[in-house]
């Protein structure tokens, strides 16, 4: 569990846009169905002997193929879902998760933003509002950029805002 | 001209499926299913602040892996297991 500091208290948790689980969604669907389509399209055109009963045994293999795409699913999910933004009333958080087993993370201190940007870029981005936000801090030239957040414009707003209660 | 006749393709997949085989491909689901739920759990809360929000995404990935595991079992079963 994120640990907080003495007299820090949680405001904040920003993600990105769900639209970002799309491609994989629709990746999935397609590897779900596929099987469907291959046998209803090759069915009247190929006979497979097989020894036993042939619809029980294809049954219990497409069934075992939904649960793998159900558990590449899940991995995907927690991708998405452990990329995020902790907002607290004395620091931003950046977790990114990479990968199952890699993940970065960084701190920043709400009184070192400097400046904050947002860029939305698209048709999809600006009727989804969705876009990237960058956050620039004082006496480094780090940069916190997160992509692809959802209603990046209220984030920014509560960002400067917490910043400007601090100053 | 005779009319083209398209003859079906043919092929005998040369290994018998027996129910061993498909046993073991249940035992290996269910290890997958509960691995999975153990790093789905692990990462949930270890790397979120948990909350309600947490427990009920658990709560939905635990009971679809569920359904998953009833049904490849049903399959399995209605094999010949």
């Amino acid at each position: 569990m994120i640990t907080l500091l003495p007299n820090e208290h949680h405001l904040f948790t920003f993600r990105k846009h769900p639209i970002v689980l799309l491609p994989a969604i629709l990746a999935l669907i397609f590897l779900a169905l596929a099987p469907l389509g291959i046998a209803m399209y090759l069915t009247p055109n190929i006979n497979i002997s097989i020894e036993g009963d042939v619809s029980q045994l294809l049954t219990f293999l497409y069934v075992s193929w939904l649960t793998l795409l159900w558990l590449a699913f899940s991995v995907v999910f927690v991708d998405y879902w452990l990329d995020m933004w902790v907002v607290t009333n004395k620091r931003l958080l950046d977790f990114e998760q990479l990968g199952l087993f890699n993940r970065e993370a960084a701190v920043m201190r709400i009184e070192h933003i400097q400046d904050v940007l947002v860029e939305t870029k698209g048709v999809l981005a600006t009727f989804l509002h969705y876009g990237d936000i960058h956050v620039q801090t004082a006496g480094t030239n780090k940069e916190f950029v997160l992509h692809n957040m959802s209603t990046p414009i209220r984030i920014k707003n509560k960002l400067l805002q917490l910043q400007n209660d601090q100053n | 001209m005779g009319t083209p006749t398209f003859d079906p393709l043919t092929f005998t997949i040369p290994v018998a499926i027996t129910t061993d085989m498909v046993m073991w491909l249940v035992w290996l689901l269910v290890g997958l299913v509960g691995l999975t739920a153990f790093v789905v759990t692990y990462h949930m809360y270890s790397f979120t602040l948990s909350g309600t929000r947490t427990t009920l995404l658990l709560l939905v990935h635990y009971a679809m892996s569920a359904v998953c595991l009833i049904a490849v079992i049903a399959a399995a079963y209605l094999f010949g297991i």
